[in-house]
């Protein structure tokens, strides 16, 4: 049970990581990256190449290239790797075209993605995947197998904490305004001087990065990684995560991420298998989807809304008479 | 005028460039021409925008009014021709960088920003402000901070004249379509406009409404802002501008006072409909 718990704890800690890189991008700057789970991949693949080694020839699995660095490097790569991918990825489809047309851009690219790396085999080992990534201190601590677990669960929590405090920074600041406001009305936004490609570009390196992160932290605890675990489909299940939580609300997205993927998806699992063997993993789409459209009809805030802010009641220095400011107005009491 | 600097009666002044009684062109059309694939939306309009007067740009359904608009606002490049700000060719924009060179615009329909508050709606006006940028944000709230009191203050002073300070903390989607321009033209305020593009600002409102934007209006117009305005009310138009420019089909097809205009065949035909 405890070895259960472990796991699922850790996918859990894994899920809101990748939520609130989704939110930045999706919840306050109303983009809609339909390839998020090519960035999670990306991190994930970054992580097990500059932890497996150099590839050996004639060896189990074929890579193109591989390092064996000291944790925490692998995981900072990878969040390099997947900020860079994001503002490379970003530039291709998100300069010139708006919302639909964007989020179908993006959702060819994570299905070319998944295709190029199957069929390239000697890239990162094809359909087959990558294994045996090994995970950082193991071999040092002398843990048991709860013991290790858990103590990874630390590290991975400590990650999120930082990547909590990057993402409510930006959503408190005039930043994390205007990424709003952008998500409300682009041309809005341009017209009073806001450069929203600028801005779209920065959500999509920021939520890459944070979206590599969460695959490095779950590559390294599951120890293997392959095209089968980032299908397009991935990408709603952590959608429907946001909508639940509710979009644009830290706190909600996290709450979002344990009740869709901890409490929904897995308890989807303990379903009787009835009729048809694979109808456990059909009932996982079938009611994630009736999930999202029950959201999105009758409380699509979610669970949780955003908040409202408010400001307090500083005077500035050297404030003129607000009359000087528009002139005296018939009518307009001052 | 740096985004930090509090606005006040002088900053505005300085930064319009106030010039009223003497020909400045801040805004000048150059044979402009707009082409979506076949269609020609605007055919070689041509017209000036004097510093601190008010220009009105009317004309029937599908003159090319608000397409004029959103090529002077950066939004759709000419297909030929040239816009021009303070003698600077603007011409296809982007909308965000001729908005910093002091061209600002409201829009026809649903310009605010639904789910922010009316305050924060002011301050995305603020074209540059510390923890606007990502490194900025990350400094923290100690970083920028002080800035942003500065710029609350300057909104807040803002809604007073917009009659709106009681609506600061309500969200732009929760307010009455008139509210919602009074917002727009805050907002564009706050941007520290050379010149105030508006599309349609009574449309949609109230007649008491109207009016009220319309005495804002020249409130603004008193500062020496320089004010563009396209309106299908002829009654608002004709208080508010010092010269109108008349479009149909895509062309100039006069322009002047709007008593004069008023009495001018083609402007009846194209417009009115062939009737007085």
């Amino acid at each position: 049970m405890d070895y259960y718990v472990t796991i699922l704890a850790l996918y859990i800690v894994v899920a809101v990581v990748a939520c609130w890189g989704l939110n930045l991008q999706f919840g306050e700057a109303g983009v809609l990256n339909f390839a998020y789970i090519l960035f999670v991949a990306a991190g994930a693949y970054t992580t097990s190449i500059l932890t497996l080694g150099h590839p050996s020839p004639g060896g189990l699995q074929e890579y193109f290239w591989g390092t064996n660095l000291p944790w925490p490097l692998p995981w900072l790569a990878s969040a390099v790797v997947g900020g860079v991918l994001g503002i490379g990825i970003g530039a291709v489809s998100l300069r010139r075209l708006r919302g639909d047309y964007q989020a179908m851009v993006l959702l060819v690219i994570s299905i070319l993605g998944t295709y190029l790396v199957s069929a390239k085999v000697s890239l990162l080992n094809g359909a087959t995947g990558l294994s045996q990534i090994p995970a950082p201190f193991q071999g040092v601590l002398h843990l048991g197998i709860i013991g290790y677990r858990l103590f990874y669960l630390g590290l991975s929590v400590v990650a999120a904490l930082v990547v909590f405090e990057i993402l409510r920074r930006i959503q408190r600041a005039p930043l994390g305004r205007l990424l709003r406001a952008m998500r409300e009305n682009e041309a809005a936004a341009s017209a009073v001087g806001h450069n929203v490609v600028a801005l779209r570009l920065l959500v999509m390196g920021v939520g890459g990065a944070i979206a590599a992160l969460a695959g490095a932290i779950q590559v390294q605890f599951i120890g293997a990684w392959a095209p089968s675990s980032w299908t397009y489909p991935e990408t709603f299940g952590l959608f429907a995560a946001v909508i639940v939580g509710g979009r644009g609300n830290l706190g909600g997205v996290a709450l979002g991420a344990f009740l869709v993927q901890g409490v929904f998806l897995e308890g989807t699992v303990l379903f009787p298998n009835i009729a048809n063997p694979n109808l456990v993993g059909a009932s996982q789409w079938i009611s994630l989807g009736a999930l999202i459209l029950i959201f999105l009809w009758f409380r699509p805030q979610g669970v949780l809304p955003e908040r409202r802010r408010v400001f307090g009641r500083q005077p500035a220095p050297g404030l003129l008479d607000p009359a000087s400011i528009i002139g005296p107005v018939e009518g307009v009491s001052v | 005028m740096t985004a930090e600097m509090p606005l006040t009666a002088q900053s505005i002044r300085d930064g319009v460039e106030t010039v009223r009684g003497t020909a400045v062109r801040v805004v000048e059309l150059r044979e402009v021409t707009v082409d979506f694939g076949g269609v020609r939306a605007v055919d070689r309009l041509s017209f000036e925008v004097l510093a601190g007067t008010v220009v009105g740009l009317i004309g029937p359904n599908g003159a090319g009014k608000t397409t004029a608009m959103r090529t002077i606002g950066g939004e759709v490049k000419p297909s030929s021709g040239h816009v021009l700000l303070d003698g600077h060719d603007v011409s296809g924009g982007p909308p965000h960088r001729v908005a910093r060179q002091g061209l600002v615009r409201t829009f026809q329909l649903g310009g605010e920003f639904g789910r922010l508050t009316v305050m924060e709606n002011l301050l995305v006006g603020v074209a540059e402000l510390k923890g606007s940028t990502l490194l900025g944000a990350l400094a923290g709230r100690r970083w920028w901070r002080q800035a942003e009191d500065a710029q609350v203050a300057r909104a807040r002073a803002i809604l007073d004249q917009l009659s709106l300070a009681d609506k600061e903390q309500t969200y732009a989607s929760e307010l009455s379509g008139g509210q919602r321009k009074l917002v727009e033209i805050g907002r564009a305020l706050m941007a520290n406009p050379k010149v105030l593009l508006l599309d349609e600002p009574m449309a949609g409102v109230n007649r008491t409404m109207a009016r009220r934007i319309e005495e804002i209006l020249q409130g603004l117009h008193r500062t020496g802002l320089t004010l563009l305005i396209v309106e299908h009310e002829l009654g608002s138009i004709e208080r508010l501008c010092d010269r109108v420019v008349v479009m149909a089909n895509g062309t100039l097809i006069a322009q002047g006072d709007m008593r004069d205009l008023r009495a001018q065949r083609e402007v009846i035909e194209a417009y009115l409909g062939g009737k007085r």
